[in-house]
């Protein structure tokens, strides 16, 4: 095979990606079949979470680490919801403003913390991968495939929305 | 600007609790355990396979920098091992050691053959009272201005624009940012960096990108936050003449459910039609700065309102019948106008707006492909381009990539199990070495160099070896 050497595949990068492959592919088909309750539709969303990891490699430093296991879980619930959302062919904004995805306990801080929790999934993601993750807004663009602008923007309806939820669970701003 | 209730210091805390709940709901990876189908497993070995090569041709835009540490590292060492393999052209050295085939620009440029960068120059139009120029200053692209007022305190003005590599970060300007504290902030809504001294001298930074990220500045100095970002919102584009004309304009963004419906071309205009699922349509069209051209838009029954559209102000006009679409309009720096109409809200519109970008060919172009071949991507800049080819029915791909080079920097070429000839040839009365893969299922590649301009070019791809020369000698410079 004749390729440029920066056109092969480091390896590096095969052994990280590889390494997350073996070791999240099981959970990445247990959190989306939890959301999606069907084996065929669990899968395909894993697959298209691998897709989405792969475009974004560089995001990830490490394959065995809290931060990515929790990045890889994040992706894989968008991917989940954006089945569903094919599935049903109903409008982004008026279906992803109910769905909740990955069910939890919120942390119980009776502010903000919780509130995140409660927040619709496409709103709680951008938020943890943001704020909890500390991706940049750019960053968080290219991991949700989003242009710039439109992760702004999502970023600030999210924010929008957890200060509707705070007020709605009796908290001030 | 939109304000919004949270700072970020405000959210990190109890987003990390959220996440550790959500975690907390997860069984962990060796929990997990399920048997994927054949489906799957075909599916992802496709992945692996497909995307690595492609993955890796998306950074070859990127890697000439890091191929100029492979190119010093190594070459020593491959003198040492094979000299016999060493070959020098005018200017290039080409170095063989096992299946790798090194090359390394070791020739000396006049100026005159770098392509010449186009430039936009940038002043504030506001500094506060009592600041006057004192000085300017270039190097590498990188302008500053220094301003000083009677006591002798600095407002510093820099600026980058239209750079090969448009990833900015804020170590792009070299700045000592140490013992300072970084907040988030915007400047006319583009993201932006400030940097405020811990110590007692109050000293600040501003840093942001804007025209698409063609340009990035920073502005320093021991004032006012508030004066600061004064400073930085009334920067002015004050010539941009040696701008090249793009071929075209495109959106970078269309809202989610549009896909493109249709083009129309016409002499002066263009436009691009997007529909959605319940066939809303969505027109984008752009008319070339022409006398003769006029674009008629029906106003009756709308609202019009003025608002910014990045650097320009544009007109929309919002309807208030929900079968006639909304608009905006707008024209460019070369007196292009912009129309936009849709069926979308204000916000939207603005941000249709905002996500048209220019179109420009590539330097260096091949004018003859082989059939089914077409441009898939194109990666890059005037200085260093990758031309992504796909053929229409498989999944073949084909790149076609040249580079500036300067001394030192050079590319390699990797030859797998020996399974391939390598010959050498004159392409375009250049030097060139052509390796065709003896695999049917791998890839050859030819390469060639331009030594009296410094320039690298290489095709590879899924050709013969005809092919590969007459798609070679087909490339020319576009402007």
């Amino acid at each position: 095979m004749i390729v440029y050497l920066q056109m092969i595949s480091e390896p590096a990068d095969k052994s990280k990606f590889e390494s997350l492959y073996m070791k999240y592919r099981g959970m990445m088909y247990h959190v989306a079949y939890q959301i999606l309750r069907n084996e065929a539709d669990a899968e395909d969303a894993a697959h298209q979470a691998f897709l989405s990891i792969l475009k974004n490699m560089d995001k990830i430093r490490q394959a065995d680490s809290p931060e990515t296991r929790a990045y890889v879980t994040i992706i894989t619930e968008r991917k989940a919801i954006d089945t569903i959302r094919d599935r049903k062919r109903v409008s982004l904004v008026e279906y992803e403003e109910t769905m909740y995805g990955i069910a939890f306990e919120p942390p119980g801080d009776h502010g903000i913390g919780d509130a995140i929790a409660h927040l619709p999934a496409q709103y709680r993601e951008v938020l943890l991968l943001r704020h909890a993750q500390g991706y940049s807004t750019r960053e968080v663009a290219e991991i949700l495939e989003l242009n710039y602008d439109a992760a702004r923007k999502l970023l600030y309806r999210a924010k929008i929305a957890l200060k509707d939820q705070l007020e709605k669970e009796g908290m001030s701003v | 600007m939109n304000k919004t209730p949270f700072s970020d210091n405000e959210l990190t805390n109890p987003a990390k609790s959220a996440l550790t709940s959500m975690m907390s709901a997860i069984p962990q990876p060796e929990e997990c355990d399920h048997e994927f189908s054949s489906e799957f497993e075909e599916k992802m070995q496709d992945v692996f396979k497909k995307e690595r090569r492609r993955r890796a041709m998306r950074r070859a835009s990127k890697r000439v920098a890091m191929l100029l540490l492979v190119c010093c590292v190594t070459a020593g060492v491959y003198l040492g091992v094979n000299t016999n393999a060493r070959a020098a052209f005018f200017g290039w050295i080409k170095e063989h050691y096992e299946n790798y085939f090194v090359y390394c620009f070791s020739g000396n440029l006049s100026p005159a053959a770098e392509p010449m960068l186009p430039k936009m120059e940038f002043k504030p139009e506001w500094l506060p009272s009592g600041y006057v120029w004192d000085g300017s200053s270039e190097i590498n692209g990188q302008v500053e201005v220094r301003y000083e007022n009677q006591a002798g305190d600095e407002i510093i003005f820099g600026c980058m624009s239209r750079p090969a590599d448009r990833d900015w970060t804020v170590e792009s300007w070299e700045l000592d940012l140490s013992d300072m504290t970084h907040t988030q902030t915007t400047v006319h809504g583009h993201e932006a960096d400030l940097f405020t001294s811990n110590g007692s001298d109050g000293r600040k930074i501003l840093m942001w990108t804007a025209y698409e990220d063609d340009a990035a500045f920073y502005v320093s100095g021991v004032v006012e936050e508030r004066d600061l970002l004064h400073v930085a919102e009334r920067v002015t584009l004050v010539n941009a003449d040696d701008l090249p004309d793009p071929d075209g304009f495109r959106l970078a963004w269309v809202p989610e459910g549009y896909t493109l419906f249709d083009e129309e071309e016409s002499k002066h205009s263009s436009r691009l039609i997007y529909a959605d699922a319940q066939g809303r349509l969505l027109k984008f069209t752009y008319i070339r700065g022409q006398d003769e051209t006029n674009l008629f838009v029906d106003t009756t029954g709308a609202t019009m309102e003025q608002v910014r559209v990045r650097e320009h102000m544009a007109d929309l006009i919002l309807s208030h019948d929900p079968d006639i679409a909304s608009g905006i309009m707008w024209t460019g720096l070369r007196n292009e106008a912009f129309y936009i109409s849709a069926y979308l809200d204000k916000n939207d519109l603005i941000q249709l707006a905002e996500a048209v970008v220019p179109v420009y060919k590539p330097l260096f172009q091949a004018t003859w492909v082989p059939e089914g071949y077409r441009v898939e991507e194109i990666l890059g800049g005037d200085r260093h381009c990758t031309v992504l080819y796909q053929r229409d029915d498989s999944d073949q791909v084909m790149s076609f990539d040249y580079f500036y080079s300067h001394s030192g920097a050079g590319m390699s070429v990797f030859a797998e199990d020996n399974n391939y000839m390598d010959e050498s040839l004159i392409v375009n009365g250049c030097h060139g070495d052509f390796y065709r893969s003896l695999k049917e299922d791998e890839g050859s590649m030819l390469v060639w160099f331009d030594e009296e301009n410094g320039i690298t070019f290489s095709i590879g791809g899924f050709l013969s070896r005809e092919e590969f020369q007459r798609m070679a000698g087909s490339v020319e410079r576009t402007r």
